[in-house]
C-alpha cells in the first residue's frame, strides 16, 4: 500500500531530523491526539492543544518546510479519509435499529406509518425510480446529441465558447433549479394538463434531467475527444463523410465513455434532493395508479429532507430516514464504480495502439 | 555563372534548385500532375511551389529529413490537409483530367480514388471483416443491414469474396482468414497496418498513398510491406513517404527528393538519384552527411 509507503517515507526523514525537529514532530503529534481526546472528553479544552500544533507546525514550516509540508498534506489526506469512513460508518449503524425491527420489510413494504412506528421504504424507492427514469431520457438524448455536435461538428470557436458555458451550467445551484421548476413549469403544467394537484414526479424528473445534462455533455464530449484522430482520418480517408465518421467510428469508439457519462448522470439524478423537495408534496404515498408521473409522492432524497425535522422525536423513523441514505448511498456508490471501470476500459482499449 | 551556387551570410554554400533536376522523363501515362503547389501553416510556408508528375501503376517515393514537408504533400494528394484548420494550399493537382482542388470536386469520389495508409496502423475498434467493408458499405455498395435484407438485397456473399480478395491483396489471408470477427486492434502491428491497405483496397482506388507506412513496425513486418507494396504497384499508383533510403532505394522506381524548406530537390529515377544525384545537397543527404 502507498499508504505504508507514505508512513515510512515520514518516519525515514523523522530520523534524519535533528533533536529538536524530533520533539517538535512528537509535540505535534502528541497535540494532534490530545486534542481529539479533548474533543471526546471536554470540548471546551480543545483549543489549548489545537494551540500547540499550530505552534509546532509553524516551527516546522520555517526550520524544516519539506518534512513539514509532507506530515501536513498527509495529514489532511488521512484525515480526509477517515472522516469519509466515519459518516459512512455512522450512517450505517444508525440504520441498523430499523432494520432489525422491520427486517426485509424494510425494502419491501411500502408502509409508512408514524403513529403505529411501521416503516417501508418501497414509496421512496418508486419515488426516485420514476424521477431518476424520467431524468435520463431527458439528459441522455439531449447531453449525447449536444457533445456529438460540440465535439465533432461545431466550428472551433462555436466549441470553445459553447463548451465552458455548458460546463457553467453545472454551478447554478440546485436550489435555483427547483425553485423555476416549481413556479414556472409546475404552474404551466397544471393549466396544459389540468392537474388536480401541485407537482409531480414528472417535472422533478424533468428538472433533474436538465440539472445532470452539463454532465452528461462534459463527460460525453471528452470521450468523443479521446478517439484519435488517426481513428477519424482514416474513415475520412476512405471517402466517408464526416457524419459517416462520427455515425461509425467517433460514437462506438467512444460508447463506453458515453455510457459512463450517462451513469454519472444517473448518478446525480439520484442524489439530487433539492429539486425533489421544493417541488413535491411529499406525501409518503405510492401515486395512483403506480405509473402515474404526473401523480405526487416522495423520493429518497426529498423524505430526509421533509422528515428529518419532524422526525427529531422519533428514533425509528430518524433511523428509517438513514436506512433510506444508506440505500442511495451504496445505488451512488455502485453506479460511481461501474462508471470508472468503464471508462478505464475504453482508454485501455482505444490506449492499446497508441 | 556555371556552378549556380550564392554565398550566404553564415559562408555555406547555398545551392539553387534547378530546374532539370526535375525534370523527370517517362513512358506511359501520369496519374497525378502536381502544379506550382505552395502549402502555408498559419505564416509558415510548408512546401514551395512543387511541381512534379507522378506516373501509374509505378512506386514513387518522396524522402527527405523530418519536417521537410513531404507528409505535407501527400495529404495535399487526397485533400487530407482540408482537415487542418490552419493549413492553406495554393496550385493544381490534377488527377483524370480535373484539379482536385476546384471548387465542385466531391471530396467523398476523390477519397475513394485515391486511398491512404497512415503512419501508425489505425484500424477501426471493429472486426476484421467490418474494417474491410467499412468503405463499400458507406458508398452503399454493400448492405447487410436489416432493412436491405427485408427489402430482398442481402450482399453477405458479396462482402466475403471482397474481404477474401482484400486480405488476400494484402497479404494477410493467410493469417488472419479463422478469425475474421476478431477484434482487429488485437492483431499485430504489422497486421494491422496490412489491414489498413487491406481496407484501402476495398474502396478499389487507383493511387494508394503511404505514410511511412512501416516506421512503426518492426524488421519482419517492414520487410513483408515492402513486397506487397511493389506488388501492388502493378495495379496501382502508388506514393509512398519515407525517411528509410535503404526501402526507397529497393522498392521505388522514381524517387523525389524534399529537403528543409518544403522544397523539392531532385526527381527522377531511383537509381540515378541514389548512385549518381544532380545536387549537391541530396547526394550529402543521401550520403548521410546531413538530414
Amino acid at each position: 500500500m502507498s499508504g505504508a509507503s507514505t508512513t515510512q517515507a515520514i518516519s525515514r526523514s523523522f530520523g534524519e531530523l535533528d533533536w529538536p525537529a524530533r520533539i517538535a514532530g512528537l509535540v505535534g503529534a502528541l497535540s494532534l491526539i490530545a486534542a481529539f481526546a479533548a474533543f471526546i472528553v471536554e470540548p471546551g479544552a480543545v483549543v489549548f492543544p489545537a494551540l500547540v500544533f499550530v505552534a509546532v507546525a509553524l516551527y516546522g514550516w520555517f526550520a524544516h518546510q519539506a518534512e513539514t509540508a509532507r506530515s501536513l498534506t498527509f495529514l489532511a489526506t488521512a484525515s480526509t479519509l477517515v472522516i469519509l469512513g466515519v459518516i459512512t460508518v455512522y450512517l450505517f449503524v444508525k440504520a441498523v435499529p430499523i432494520l432489525r425491527q422491520m427486517g426485509a420489510s424494510l425494502l419491501t413494504s411500502a408502509v409508512w406509518d408514524v403513529h403505529g412506528g411501521r416503516y417501508g421504504l418501497v414509496t421512496m424507492m418508486w419515488g426516485t425510480l420514476v424521477t431518476t427514469i424520467i431524468a435520463t431520457l431527458v439528459s441522455a438524448p439531449l447531453g449525447v446529441a449536444g457533445a456529438v455536435f460540440i465535439s465533432e461538428i461545431a466550428p472551433k470557436s462555436v466549441r470553445e465558447a459553447v463548451k465552458p458555458a455548458i460546463e457553467l451550467l453545472a454551478g447554478i445551484p440546485s436550489i435555483v433549479y427547483g425553485y423555476i421548476g416549481f413556479v414556472v413549469i409546475n404552474s404551466y403544467m397544471m393549466d396544459l394538463f389540468r392537474l388536480p394537484t401541485n407537482g409531480s414526479l414528472f417535472i422533478v424528473g424533468l428538472v433533474i434531467g436538465v440539472m445532470a445534462l452539463p454532465t452528461v455533455v462534459s463527460v460525453s464530449e471528452d470521450a468523443l475527444n479521446a478517439v484519435p484522430n488517426a481513428m477519424k482520418d482514416g474513415s475520412v480517408a476512405l471517402g466517408s463523410t464526416d457524419w459517416q465518421t462520427t455515425k461509425s467510428v467517433s460514437v462506438p469508439a467512444a460508447i463506453s465513455g458515453i455510457s459512463a457519462a450517462v451513469i454519472l448522470g444517473v448518478g446525480r439524478a439520484l442524489g439530487e434532493t433539492m429539486a425533489a423537495t421544493v417541488i413535491l408534496a411529499n406525501v409518503t404515498q405510492l401515486p395512483e395508479p403506480l405509473y402515474d408521473v404526473f401523480g405526487n409522492t416522495i423520493t429518497l432524497t426529498s423524505a430526509i429532507a421533509s422528515q428529518y425535522g419532524v422526525a427529531a422525536g422519533r428514533p425509528t423513523q430518524l433511523s428509517a430516514l438513514f436506512a433510506a441514505g444508506v440505500v442511495l448511498f451504496v445505488v451512488v456508490l455502485a453506479l460511481s464504480v461501474v462508471s470508472q471501470t468503464i471508462e478505464r476500459r475504453m482508454q485501455q482499449t482505444l490506449g492499446g495502439d497508441q | 555563372m556555371s556552378q549556380m551556387e550564392t554565398q550566404t551570410t553564415t559562408g555555406e554554400t547555398e545551392e539553387q534548385i534547378r530546374d532539370e533536376w526535375l525534370e523527370y522523363d517517362f513512358e506511359g501515362e501520369s496519374a497525378l500532375s502536381v502544379e506550382d503547389l505552395d502549402v502555408f501553416y498559419g505564416n509558415d510556408q510548408a512546401l514551395q511551389s512543387i511541381s512534379m508528375d507522378v506516373p501509374e501503376k509505378s512506386v514513387t517515393a518522396l524522402i527527405g529529413p523530418s519536417g521537410c514537408g513531404k507528409s505535407t504533400f501527400l495529404r495535399c494528394l487526397n485533400r487530407m490537409n482540408d482537415r487542418i484548420d490552419a493549413a492553406r494550399v495554393e496550385g493544381t493537382v490534377e488527377f483524370d483530367g480535373e484539379n482536385i482542388y476546384d471548387d465542385d470536386v466531391n471530396l467523398v469520389e476523390l477519397r475513394k480514388r485515391i486511398g491512404m495508409v497512415f503512419q501508425s496502423p489505425n484500424p477501426f475498434p471493429k472486426s476484421i471483416r467490418e474494417n474491410i467493408s467499412y468503405g463499400p458499405r458507406k458508398h452503399g455498395d454493400i448492405d447487410t443491414g436489416l432493412v436491405a435484407r427485408l427489402l430482398g438485397r442481402d450482399d453477405r456473399d458479396e462482402e466475403e469474396e471482397l474481404v477474401e480478395r482484400c486480405l488476400r491483396g494484402a497479404a494477410l489471408w493467410d493469417e488472419v482468414h479463422d478469425r475474421l470477427d476478431d477484434n482487429a486492434l488485437g492483431l499485430s502491428g504489422g497486421q494491422q497496418q496490412r489491414l489498413c491497405i487491406a481496407r484501402a483496397l476495398a474502396v478499389s482506388p487507383d493511387v494508394l498513398l503511404m505514410d511511412e507506412p512501416a516506421s512503426a513496425l518492426d524488421p519482419i513486418a517492414t520487410s513483408k510491406i515492402e513486397d506487397l507494396v511493389e506488388e501492388l504497384a502493378e495495379e496501382y499508383t502508388v506514393v509512398i513517404v519515407t525517411h528509410n533510403m535503404q526501402q526507397a532505394a529497393r522498392i521505388s522506381d522514381q524517387t523525389a527528393v524534399f529537403l528543409t524548406g518544403g522544397e523539392l530537390v531532385e526527381y527522377g529515377d531511383t537509381d540515378q538519384i541514389f548512385e549518381n544525384p544532380q545536387s549537391q545537397r541530396v547526394e550529402d543527404y543521401i550520403t548521410g552527411k546531413f538530414g
